[in-house]
């Protein structure tokens, strides 16, 4: 009952928040050059095709989006169609409209920001632990000097160091697409690295705080073996912060799809906002931008539920225990 | 991170009082220059700084200095210690500039973000409230809209200015600050001697500035040292997206993806932005990290 009035209150918040977003955003094209209906003539009219759809779709875009329509009523247009999923034509791409655009390249973005976030758990814990564990030694000094070089380097020049090595120094793999499992290869170590170099810093100071708790030291004195300590008591405990960074870390690895996808020409998310933002495609960057919060904002969501499910003491925080009587909620 | 660790550093902190024999300020000092890494990355960037502002003056030649019987260069050349581009340029000159522009939007960006997160933090922080819950419902919704978005979005509308670059990154760089400050505010605001201020008939201006204000500055110190790297980042970012400062005004970014296209013929011209680039923000980094051990700060909301 508590979980669900929390996801209920988390889900509103989500909303309004969307919302805000939206309008932010909607507001704010506004005041670039060109307009939402008037931008396709210049933009995407150059094309054959996109000439016909032109003349076909203009009388209803200026309906909606022309320029005697108040901008409230303009948003209103935009909402009304978005939120049944409908986000409008693209100019840039005259061909697709802008839902099955980002139905097309959702996926590809999701499935490198899901396999570079493997990637950096597969790489950070272990470093971490074992960098606490041999605390001050060589072994220590030069994980952790390697984990800032993660940290320290952008993930766009960790995307072309790869392609140095990689592609023109060995030639072992493609510069660049998206034809198969090879092509996912570099983009989702350069998006990786960065975090598992964030992630290791955190999961190792973590450890090393634990590992000096009562209930370790009373572990180790019962007679548990060092493996058994570390995996049964320490582990657990030093993951849980990694949960409380999750959230940004995701928001910075959906700002590194940005940069990684132009880098490697991947039609992912990333790509076309940024096409869109330099053709100036007011449908298209408004999808990505909503698309793009939403999801940023439901990771948040569930960083915060698996939270309290692995840690109780934070239930109450997040007025999920049943003796905490909630203020009204900030939205 | 947890409780466990603030306990820590407040035991901590007291000891030192307690057997103070050296200022606060030049344990700091120590505790950063223990730390190897931190002093040579502080180093380097002081040299930074002083080549970027030299850079008119030390750059050999102008930065779009076109050259056509000169193009392709390879490094060594005679006058062309890096080579030339496509173009003819000058690649160390080019870089210089570069350099000048990364800094000189990244340090402007870091001090609008500054002042921002100083007004909302503070108001926030020292009033509470109403007024506090209405500025993090702000910061909250500026948390989960992810900065580049945005940053590429304001540099859509307000073109591709030094100005707008600037704007761009100061807003998605501020509620960070605001957050850390906002919450150092709140823990010093019912300590003992912000009390005896206010009993002693002190304006809430001057509590504010004169009482919680000075002892708030160490973990706005370390946001601020970790915000630089990370406003360079954005600006080649965005120069590299093709959203950043407008050509000619040289930047990292533009070198890099300009590189990209000669990737097989003239690799010189991506390595050369590329290896200053990743000092640069190794430099940077190591010195928030030492900045961040010298004055105990957990800076959790840095990733």
């Amino acid at each position: 009952m508590a979980l669900l009035t929390f996801l209920a209150r988390r889900i509103a918040r989500l909303v309004i928040s969307l919302l805000i977003v939206s309008m932010l955003a909607f507001g704010l094209l506004q005041l670039a050059p060109g307009t939402f209906a008037g931008i396709q003539a210049v933009g995407g009219g150059s094309t054959g095709l996109a000439n016909q759809q032109t003349s076909g779709n203009n009388s209803a875009l200026v309906q909606a989006y022309g320029e005697n329509v108040p901008i409230p009523v303009q948003y209103w247009n935009w909402l009304s169609h978005a939120v049944v999923g409908d986000f409008g034509p693209s100019y840039k791409y005259p061909q697709s409209d802008v839902t099955e655009i980002i139905a097309q390249a959702l996926p590809v973005t999701a499935s490198l920001a899901f396999f570079a976030m493997v990637l950096a758990l597969a790489i950070a814990i272990p470093v971490g632990v074992i960098s606490a564990v041999r605390r001050g030694t060589w072994i220590d000094n030069s994980l952790m000097f390697v984990s800032t070089l993660g940290v320290a380097i952008p993930n766009y020049l960790m995307a072309i160091i790869l392609v140095l090595v990689f592609s023109v120094g060995l030639h072992a793999l493609p510069t660049g697409g998206w034809t198969g499992p090879q092509s996912m290869i570099m983009p989702v170590i350069a998006l990786g690295a960065g975090m598992a170099g964030v992630f290791a810093r955190y999961v190792r100071s973590s450890v090393l705080e634990v590992l000096d708790e009562e209930y370790v030291v009373a572990a180790r004195a019962r007679g548990g073996t060092p493996r058994a300590v570390l995996l049964r008591h320490v582990l657990r405990s030093a993951i849980m912060p990694l949960v409380t960074v999750a959230g940004p870390a995701f928001a910075g690895l959906i700002a590194g799809t940005l940069f990684v996808e132009q880098i490697f020409g991947i039609p992912g998310l990333g790509q076309y906002f940024t096409q869109a933002a330099i053709g100036r495609d007011m449908p298209l960057m408004m999808g990505c931008t909503v698309v793009f919060a939403a999801i940023l904002m439901a990771m948040n969501v569930i960083v915060d539920l698996v939270y309290a499910a692995i840690d109780p003491r934070t239930r109450a925080g997040l007025g999920l225990s049943h003796e905490t009587k909630r203020k009204a909620a900030v939205a | 991170m947890t409780a466990l660790s603030t306990t820590d550093i407040v035991l901590s902190s007291d000891t030192a009082t307690r057997t103070r024999i050296v200022s606060e300020g030049r344990r700091r000092w120590l505790r950063f220059s223990a730390n190897k890494f931190a002093f040579l990355g502080a180093i380097f960037c002081v040299l930074l700084v002083l080549a970027a502002v030299l850079a008119p003056w030390i750059a050999p030649y102008p930065y779009d200095k076109v050259d056509y019987s000169n193009i392709f260069a390879p490094p060594g050349t005679a006058g062309h210690l890096l080579g030339t581009d496509n173009l003819g340029r000058d690649v160390l000159s080019r870089l210089l500039f570069s350099l000048r522009t990364a800094l000189m939007i990244a340090f402007a960006a870091e001090l609008a973000a500054l002042v921002l997160a100083l007004a909302i933090g503070l108001a926030a922080g020292y009033l509470g409230g109403r007024v506090d819950q209405l500025l993090m419902a702000g910061t909250d919704i500026m948390f989960a809209f992810p900065s580049y978005l945005f940053a590429v979005i304001l540099v859509t509308v307000l073109g591709r200015s030094d100005g707008a670059v600037i704007i761009a990154i100061a807003v998605g760089s501020w509620v960070n600050q605001a957050r850390l400050i906002r919450a150092q505010v709140i823990k010093m605001k019912v300590q003992e001697y912000v009390e005896a201020g206010r009993a002693m008939g002190a304006s809430s201006p001057t509590l504010v500035l004169r009482y919680i204000l000075p002892g708030a500055w160490g973990p706005m110190l370390v946001a601020t040292s970790f915000g630089i790297p990370a406003a360079i980042m954005a600006e080649s970012g965005l120069a590299l997206l093709g959203l950043g400062v407008a050509p000619p005004t040289p930047s990292w970014g533009t070198m890099i993806i300009e590189g990209y296209g000669q990737l097989f013929n003239a690799p010189y011209l991506i390595l050369a932005p590329l290896i200053l680039f990743a000092l640069t923000m190794l430099a940077f980094t190591w010195v928030g990290d030492g900045l961040r051990d010298a004055f105990d700060v957990n800076n959790d909301g840095h990733a």
